[in-house]
């Protein structure tokens, strides 16, 4: 009796359901074992084959934990608001919840498919208002809290307030905005309510602000910086500008430290700990003072990490968004400033950092004053100083830093050498803090060691700076303009941000007839009507927040809701969160890395803070799952070029070497001669052309008549239908050849337009005899294209195929990202409903470590196949007996070696 | 994990070259299977009789007497040149290696006309003979 997937499969999905084998339940004797997959968007596309297979790798370790004695978690769910099913939404008028619905339910249906041990009584959404609640309600948390520096965690800003009623804010070590001043009891005492509210908004964790955004006007909404790539938006590919904007900011700056040291807690692959710590970006350093020369009382501040090579800065950078460059800029140099600013707008701050080729930037005529030797140095603008990093201002030492280096040698700037140690200069810049100062005044001779100190003391003295550690990360805006995503549970009352009642949530999105921002440019919130919220503390009615949260808020704490997702009083009972505590193996995708990743563990620490959970760090260890990369088929398509090649290798060479045809070369000036051969013993020009070409047709005739030659004229067409027949063509020559006639020409138009020839026949010919264009995978198989099923393809309609002698045409392949365009998705139903989902989920695997991005191949597939069949062919005859016997088992059971080489 | 199916494909190739087909050696494999192959795992595990899923299985235990082999293969060399291998009890002295040893013909010829002056055997690694 034969493997027979399909039965086996359906019977005992059917009989997991009914015995509820999955379902995981919160009190067990047995130690716990939670592992997660990151959840996905449901995008309208559904599954290919790379999204499973983190899934299976998960769903393999949690039944082996399984069989190892652990109660294991291994939930899924969704992550269902997202800007795909809104820009759908505004294209077709559907609700976001309603294509959202759909897509979830393809999901599942191929999810279910793949047989995971996955417990959907857990399944969790994002867009769930019964999900979203809670993801509010941690917000209203966040806005509730600030971050003691001396406590070192977040506590009430209600205890902070009553500090300032006190003491003021003197002797309040917290994280606040920088341009927060000191003030008195006195102070706060007599501000009015509403002073202090926006006071103290300086220290909530979260709260409004104004700020320069990644602008996306085309789908009018802000992006994050990792939305965003290249200066277009990931997805959808508009482009973005900076813009400055009233956003809600989440003060993520807060846990710099702590979200750095946490690294060192966690099993995460060093790349994503490193690509985080870059992110944070920690620096030691000192922010200096420069006066502006002829602004009398005007300063610019730098922060500088190499403090020691001040007297190595030759000029001075400012960002073009700087408050300064306006005033500083002189008028002969103003359209030119102007210019460059407006340049810079379009641009992301990440293609503004990461940009290493072209050097740019404007002169703004103005001269900054070096503190530590007084003298005077040009002030120049360029994008790649951010205005939202550090102070937005540079001094630039280009001995000692590559980025000013390419700008000096750009713009022809000095290049001064503060260190004896550094090398050529000349070629480029030497960061190194070897050897001794030299052209440095009061540290000349120093090492580096005591040479930063020294100035830090000197610059403190003076009032001109002070020591400071500094962090690249900044706040995380958190507002979106859009509709699709969580309300934020705050409403307005005299410019005043207040929290909702906690017994209004969660606050539910409001019906609107468009989902695009209003014509006053507010968000689509602002089209729902009567959409305001009654206050029980003045009775009466105010504006809500129009912005909804970012994609990133509702994955930055799900996995506590798996662990209780049905609890309708808590985000999630202390009871599962003590059983559950933290994830302990999280998958999924790398792209994460400075986005998903690091908010979660901002929120986790934070939630750790008030005593809700008990792991600073949600996930000990981290896999991520490498692509798997599409196996594209390209077909090749004849150009005209071919045809004249084909014509010499195939026809003439072979069939006709007495006559010696002579080719004339392909670069002779008139195209019309392009493909032209004409034969020494005999006055015949071969002449190929396109039919559809007739005036072309005519000038060759014309020609052929003046030259007094015969003339023969092969159609593209023809030669295309009896690609595969080389005879028929030389049987037309040789019939020109006996003739008297003087031309020949096809009457009727041929069958076929276009011709496409089998890549194993392609390597005679020169690349530039063809095109390549990608084929559907599914109609390829060990690379030779199913040429009935191809036929039916409108791209193939008026085609003929060359093809090999064996009668197969053959495809190239590239590996690459599946998608849609690349016709290489390769859909995971289609492989389960040929060779089982057993069969489907061990070849995911055998492909190669689950951390690797490997291409999909579908030709090594049979070879898994044949091994569940032989391992049924040891329980099962080919007549269907049953084989195992109970006899006892010598010393034969090599299985332990399977072991192993678990995990 | 990709290591596994292969040693999945070894093993259920052992396991037919042995034309093994007790229960006591396939039910763990049906067992360690299943992770991978759930569907086809759980339909053999009820054929072997159970009425629980498998997965609830108990992980079998790794035996290290089966893996225990009763002989060693020694490679022995001549001045430091392979020139053969024996096969012998895996308990066997050095003494008992080295008289086995000197009874193959391919020690005895490479061992004509000169003196042997000394004979190594590390256990359970390797034979030196040094002349």
């Amino acid at each position: 009796m034969e493997y027979a997937p399909r039965e086996i499969e359906s019977k005992w999905k059917a009989w997991w359901k009914a015995q509820r084998t999955y379902q995981v339940h919160n009190h067990s004797p047995k130690p716990k074992f939670y592992i997660l997959n990151m959840f996905p968007y449901p995008s309208g596309a559904g599954l290919h084959v790379g999204h499973p297979l983190g899934y299976i790798a998960s769903d393999i370790v949690a039944r082996y934990k399984r069989l190892k004695g652990f109660n294991v978690l291994n939930p899924m769910g969704y992550d269902s608001f997202g800007l795909p099913a809104e820009q759908y939404a505004i294209q077709t008028g559907i609700h976001p919840a309603v294509s959202t619905e759909q897509n979830i339910e393809r999901y599942r249906e191929q999810l279910d498919n793949i047989g995971f041990c996955f417990d959907w009584n857990r399944e969790v959404r994002t867009s769930d208002p019964a999900f979203y609640k809670w993801t509010q309600w941690i917000f209203m948390r966040l806005f509730e809290h600030y971050y003691d520096l001396d406590a070192d965690k977040a506590l009430p800003v209600q205890d902070l307030a009553a500090r300032f009623e006190k003491n003021g804010n003197y002797g309040v070590r917290a994280v606040c905005d920088e341009d927060t001043p000191k003030i008195s009891a006195a102070d706060w005492n007599s501000m009015p309510e509403k002073e202090q509210q926006l006071f103290l908004l300086k220290y909530r964790l979260t709260f409004p602000e104004e700020s320069y955004v990644n602008w996306c006007p085309a789908m009018g909404t802000v992006l994050s910086n990792d939305e965003v790539k290249d200066g277009v938006s990931e997805r959808g590919g508009y482009p973005v500008e900076r813009k400055l904007m009233k956003q809600w900011s989440m003060r993520i700056t807060a846990y710099c430290d702590r979200l750095l040291d946490g690294l060192n807690e966690v099993d995460w692959s060093e790349s994503i700990k490193e690509q985080q710590r870059n992110w944070i970006g920690r620096s030691q350093g000192a922010s200096v003072r420069f006066a502006v020369d002829g602004h009398e009382g005007v300063h610019i501040e730098v922060f500088t990490t190499r403090v020691d090579t001040i007297y190595g800065a030759t000029f001075m950078v400012l960002a073009p968004e700087h408050d300064l460059v306006p005033h500083l800029t002189t008028p002969a140099q103003q359209p030119e400033v102007d210019t460059y600013i407006k340049w810079t707008a379009s641009r992301s701050d990440l293609e503004r950092m990461s940009e290493v080729k072209r050097v740019t930037g404007a002169n703004t005529g103005a001269f900054a004053v070096n503190p530590c030797n007084g003298q005077k140095i040009p002030i120049y603008i360029a994008d790649y100083v951010l205005a939202g990093y550090g102070t937005g201002a540079v001094m630039a030492v280009p001995g000692g830093d590559q980025r000013d280096w390419n700008f000096a040698t750009h713009f022809g700037l000095p290049i001064v050498p503060v260190l004896d140690a550094q090398q050529n200069l000349d070629e480029a810049a030497d960061p190194t803090k070897a050897g001794c100062y030299i052209n440095s005044g009061m540290i000349n001779g120093m090492t580096y060691e005591a040479a930063v100190p020294t100035l830090i003391r000197w610059l403190e003295e003076n009032g001109l700076g002070k020591g400071k550690v500094q962090y690249k990360l900044r706040n995380a805006v958190f507002s979106r303009q859009r509709y699709w995503g969580e309300p934020v549970p705050v409403y307005w009352k005299d410019e005043v941000p207040h929290l909702l009642d906690e017994k209004d949530l969660p606050l539910v999105l409001p019906a609107i007839d468009k989902y695009l921002p209003t014509e006053s440019g507010e968000p689509p919130l602002a089209r729902a009507e009567g959409w305001r919220y009654t206050s029980e503390q003045d009775n009466a009615v105010h504006e809500y927040e129009l912005s909804t949260m970012p994609g990133w808020a509702g994955s930055s704490w799900y996995w506590y809701r798996y662990m209780d997702p049905h609890n309708d009083g808590e985000f999630c009972s202390a009871d599962a969160v003590k059983y559950w505590k933290c994830v302990d193996w999280y998958i999924g995708g790398a792209e994460h890395a400075v986005g998903h990743l690091l908010y979660s563990r901002f929120w986790n620490h934070f939630l750790y803070d008030l005593g809700l959970v008990p792991e600073r760090e949600f996930a000990k260890k981290l896999t991520n799952q490498g692509m798997i990369q599409g196996r594209s088929s390209l077909v090749f398509r004849a150009k005209e070029h071919f045809y004249e090649e084909y014509l010499w290798i195939k026809v003439l060479q072979p069939y006709f070497p007495e006559y010696g045809p002579m080719r004339i070369p392909a670069n002779k000036a008139e195209e019309s001669f392009t493909y032209d051969f004409a034969f020494e013993t005999n006055d015949l020009v071969v002449e190929v052309v396109s039919w559809k070409q007739s005036d072309k047709i005519e000038a060759i005739r014309k020609t052929a008549e003046a030259d007094g030659k015969r003339l023969l004229v092969l159609f593209i067409e023809e030669l295309a239908e009896c690609i595969n027949e080389h005879e028929r063509t030389a049987a037309k020559i040789s019939r020109a050849l006996n003739s008297r006639d003087r031309f020949f020409m096809t009457e009727q138009g041929p069958q076929y337009e276009q011709l496409f020839v089998s890549y194993n026949l392609t390597a005679k010919y020169s690349p530039e005899c063809f095109s390549k264009l990608h084929v559907d995978v599914s109609m390829v198989g060990d690379d030779v294209l199913d040429l009935s099923r191809a036929r039916q393809l409108s791209m193939f309609q008026n085609a003929n195929f060359k093809v090999d002698p064996d009668g197969k045409f053959t495809c190239s392949y590239e590996v690459e990202k599946m998608s849609k365009s690349k016709y290489n998705v390769v859909n995971p139903d289609d492989m389960v409903a040929q060779y089982g989902a057993d069969c489907f989920r061990m070849y995911e695997m055998f492909l190669g470590p689950v951390e690797m991005s490997k291409p999909w191949d579908t030709n090594g597939i049979t070879g898994v196949y044949g091994f569940l069949r032989r391992f049924w062919g040891l329980f099962i005859g080919e007549d269907g007996a049953w084989l195992p016997t109970d006899e006892a088992p010598s010393a034969t059971n090599c299985a332990p070696c399977t072991t192993a080489s678990k995990k | 994990m990709n290591t596994c199916v292969s040693h999945f494909m070894i093993l259920s190739n052992e396991l037919r070259a042995l034309k093994s087909n007790k229960r006591a050696v396939l039910e763990p494999a049906v067992i360690m299977l299943a992770p991978f192959a759930p569907h086809l795992a759980e339909e053999l595990w009820h054929r072997l009789g159970h009425e629980t899923t498998v997965c609830d299985a108990e992980w079998p235990v790794l035996n290290e007497e089966f893996l225990k082999t009763d002989t060693i293969v020694y490679p022995v060399q001549i001045n430091g040149k392979h020139r053969g291998n024996i096969e012998i009890a895996v308990s066997a002295t050095p003494a008992e290696v080295e008289a086995f040893a000197m009874q193959q013909e391919f020690v005895r010829r490479n061992l004509e006309g000169v003196v042997v002056k000394k004979f190594i055997v590390i256990p359970g690694r390797i034979v030196n003979i040094v002349v």
